[in-house]
């Protein structure tokens, strides 16, 4: 039967990675290639790789770290960063990215998503949707690294997104992120009723009883974890081996 | 012994040559067909979609080379994803297009109501060829596909994942013509096993 | 101070001994070992027994030890008859098991072994008697590595924020120094103790495990190598030249092959310390995180008690539940008297706790505040005030101080 995976994110400023709180106060956590050797090493099932001052920049992610971290690490890996058509992709998988991921673009222009999942197949295309709460409860979805809110109900957003051929579904909660106060379930148990393709939930893990209730409530297929490898003293073998314990089903890292 | 990649896509085969590399494979990138010649297994490889690829594979003159370097050359063939799709008699993916027919079935997408497409992510492979899948730590290898070969030719199934309820074929083997659904150059240490048993049966 | 224990702990059942937040909430424990959940990789079974009994019954009863040996035999005897300079490299510490794997590598195996100590900056002056004795005895060429210790203090202090752990630099000086001297000096074997499933799961029995860039990058360096310190502490990266690990190239071109000694014999460390006693003169000592009076655990570095105390406020548990988790292994202590054990002398605070802050140049304030920020839940906080102070160690006037 098929695994939940474990995926560390990794945000690129620059040549550095970096983590911050809600997508502010950024600290640097390392060198993207030296950690891609790490998790490798370490037994992640991928690694989702973004740039998160590229779409902002009117640039794409870095195709050259994109390379270097394709040459030194044995796992999938999914990138993005600015992505906003066929050619900025083409380019990534150039590098030898095995997914691209986009989110503000696919906001701004929808027809995009289509586009790629054509040209590259939907298991190729990642969606990414970064999402905050706002005084009413209601979630309002924001792009360009959380900088500016769009008036898009999610929902609508989400079944578009599906329509035009996304292979899988990047939610993050910008309230939750880097906080380690675990994941926004309600959250997530709300989005799977709508989203049939693999989901991947972000933002919050901080313990290993997280991802235990991640799973087991929301049925989430996928999550990407951050702060918690980062800037704690976790890693993905010590993960895997309690969620085996709590009869999650993961692949032996 | 030379292995060549042909890459029927515009993405990267870096994965798949750094893969025979570590085994240090004498390994080159095929982008015409007198080099076709030269190598001992063909490896087919690359990210994309079914008629993308052909039409990539004819505009490089590759398709009849391949077909006959396989076919009647008897070359041993390794193809990766949608590279082992490529043996299929036909694919329904952004239209119906004809495959190499070298394994007698359909390439089709899988149904969405019974499971959950794509099917992305580590999952185990049964396989009943003790050679090819020799010495396997864990069995579990990376997926990435919406599209898979339902076959015909019972036979040529070595090796099943079962998704849900959905029974994936996810080896293919007849003769000098080897096919995995999973990415090897993507699944850790199996996967690079399996690689190098590939390479071994098959010479 | 038995107030304050009570004040913290009120609310809950027992009240007998030493309380321990931990153990009265029902920190998990192995139903075999008394490893608890917090313990790095563990995970238990339907019946409660974790996996590293079960790789501890691997190790017993699976592994076939005499084909192990004939392997290791077989790979002594052709570096042997290259007739090198040095048959290969024994990386060294002067604690138990590099002590004993040393004496295994001269007197059993009849090796001549090139000694590689990396000097972590606190070695205590019992450790260093034990080497030079052990040197001298055996008669080997040793090389010991000493890094620029202003650099080593930045990379503790970063070592201890980022990862709530500060030996980062020992563990990737230990790991990747002696394998930049085999490249230097073309010495292409390196043998090390004992194998990694002894105390987790990083690794299994039944693996033939190379002590190798893949290990070192999976568990030794904390998910963090030399390129992302630089970054972090602001120094160019041939600043940490020392705990680079060599590219593979290199390795390969030498033809290294680095392998634990502790996955071709079984390993028996009271029988070790047995041997290392009455050949070479070795020699216990007191550690603060231990039980009452001398013993040969971990006796080498000046830290094991801020490490076991940062431990013990991290994970809720320290030494004590390590050494009764072995004592229970080896059949000889009931869970029983292990839990009894732990309940009287675990979670000590250590008076060495005030040389380390020194070193870091920071306050105990901002020290707890920084472990406690790396609390592995399902472990609760721990008061730092509530617990008991650990006596001095007797040698810890003499260890270096900056502000003398």
């Amino acid at each position: 039967m098929i695994s939940r995976r474990i995926i560390p994110l990794f945000l690129l400023r620059g040549n550095r990675l970096v983590k911050g709180t809600n997508f502010k106060d950024f600290v640097d956590v390392g060198d993207p290639i030296s950690q891609a050797m790490i998790y490798d090493a370490q037994g992640a099932d991928e690694i989702i790789v973004v740039d998160v001052e590229s779409s902002a920049k009117g640039k794409i992610i870095n195709t050259e770290i994109i390379n270097g971290m394709i040459n030194k690490c044995r796992l999938p890996i999914g990138a993005g960063g600015g992505i906003k058509n066929i050619e900025d992709a083409k380019e990534c998988f150039n590098a030898g990215a095995d997914k691209i991921v986009i989110n503000t673009y696919a906001v701004l222009r929808t027809a995009l998503i289509r586009e790629l999942a054509d040209e590259f197949g939907s298991q190729s295309v990642v969606v990414s949707i970064d999402i905050k709460k706002n005084k009413k409860g209601n979630y309002e979805i924001y792009v360009f690294s959380g900088k500016q809110k769009v008036d898009i109900d999610i929902y609508s957003y989400i079944a578009k997104v599906i329509e035009c051929g996304a292979g899988e579904i990047l939610i993050t909660s910008i309230d939750k992120e880097g906080t380690l106060l675990g994941f926004d379930y309600e959250l997530y148990a709300k989005l799977r009723e709508i989203i049939p393709v693999p989901m991947i939930a972000s933002g919050g893990a901080g313990c290993y009883d997280d991802m235990v209730e991640l799973f087991k409530e929301t049925d989430s297929d996928a999550c990407a974890i951050g702060k918690m490898l980062f800037l704690r003293d976790y890693d993905i073998v010590r993960i895997k081996s309690y969620l085996r314990g709590r009869k999650v089903s993961v692949r032996e890292a | 012994m030379k292995i060549g990649i042909v890459n029927y896509s515009i993405g990267n085969v870096g994965s798949v040559y750094s893969a025979f590399k570590f085994y240090k494979y004498d390994t080159l990138l095929i982008d015409k067909p007198t080099a076709l010649a030269d190598v001992n297994i063909i490896v087919l490889a690359g990210v994309g979609n079914f008629p993308t690829a052909i039409s990539r594979l004819k505009a490089l003159n590759l398709w009849d080379a391949i077909n006959e370097e396989v076919l009647n050359k008897k070359k041993p063939v390794l193809g990766i994803c949608l590279g082992m799709q490529l043996f299929a008699d036909i694919s329904y993916e952004n239209g119906e297009n004809k495959g190499f027919g070298w394994i007698k079935g359909k390439v089709v997408r899988m149904d969405s109501e019974s499971v959950r497409v794509p099917h992305i992510g580590w999952d185990e492979v049964k396989s009943s060829d003790d050679k090819l899948f020799k010495g396997m730590r864990y069995n579990c290898f990376y997926f990435m596909h919406s599209y898979h070969f339902v076959l015909e030719d019972k036979d040529a199934n070595i090796a099943t994942t079962y998704y849900g309820n959905l029974k994936i074929c996810s080896a293919v083997r007849k003769d000098n013509i080897v096919g995995v659904q999973f990415h090897p150059e993507k699944s850790q240490g199996d996967g690079l096993r399996f690689l190098k048993n590939t390479v071994e049966a098959m010479l | 101070m038995g107030d304050d224990r009570e004040n913290l702990t009120k609310g809950n059942a027992s009240a007998e001994g030493n309380l321990n937040t931990n153990l009265e909430i029902g920190l998990e424990r192995c139903v075999k070992c008394t490893l608890p959940i917090t313990w790095e990789t563990i995970y238990f079974d339907d019946d409660g027994v974790c996996n590293i009994c079960k790789n501890w019954n691997t190790k017993q009863n699976v592994i076939n030890w005499e084909g192990r040996e004939k392997q290791l035999l077989a790979i002594f005897n052709e570096v042997k008859n290259r007739k090198n300079s040095y048959d290969c490299i024994v990386p060294f510490s002067g604690g138990k098991d590099s002590t004993f794997t040393l004496w295994a590598i001269v007197r059993k195996y009849g090796l001549k072994p090139l000694v590689v100590s990396f000097d972590h900056g606190f070695y205590r002056p019992k450790t260093v008697e034990n080497r030079t004795r052990t040197f001298r005895k055996l008669g080997v060429d040793v090389i010991t590595f000493t890094p620029n210790w202003q650099v080593v203090k930045k990379l503790m202090l970063e070592a201890l924020i980022r990862k709530g752990d500060f030996c980062w630099h020992c563990h990737a000086g230990v790991f990747a120094y002696p394998m930049q001297i085999a490249v230097k000096f073309e010495i292409p074997l390196l043998i090390w103790g004992e194998g990694g499933g002894e105390y987790e799961a990083y690794f299994k029995y039944e693996d033939i495990e190379e002590t190798d860039e893949w290990k070192f990058n999976r568990r030794i360096i904390m998910g963090m190598r030399a390129e992302d310190m630089a970054g972090f502490i602001g120094v160019e990266l041939r600043e940490l030249q020392t705990f680079i690990y060599p590219a593979k190239e290199e390795l390969e071109r030498v033809g290294i092959k680095s392998i634990p000694l502790g996955n071709f014999i079984p390993w028996d460390v009271k029988k070790h310390v047995e041997i290392i006693k009455k050949e070479l003169g070795w020699m216990e000592d007191e550690i603060e995180s231990g039980f009452p009076g001398k013993t040969y655990e971990k006796i080498e570095c000046m830290f094991t008690g801020v490490r076991d105390y940062i431990k013990y406020l991290k994970r809720g548990f320290a030494r004590i539940t390590h050494l009764t988790t072995l004592d229970i292994k080896h059949g000889r202590m009931s869970r029983d008297e292990a839990m009894g054990l732990i309940r009287k002398y675990e979670g000590r605070k250590p008076k060495s706790l005030a040389v380390i802050l020194e070193y870091l140049e920071i306050n105990e304030e901002e020290f707890n505040e920084i472990v406690l920020r790396h609390l592995i839940p399902p472990a609760k906080p721990i008061n730092p005030k509530t617990l008991l102070e650990g006596n001095k160690l007797w040698d810890q006037d003499l260890w270096f101080r900056e502000n003398k």
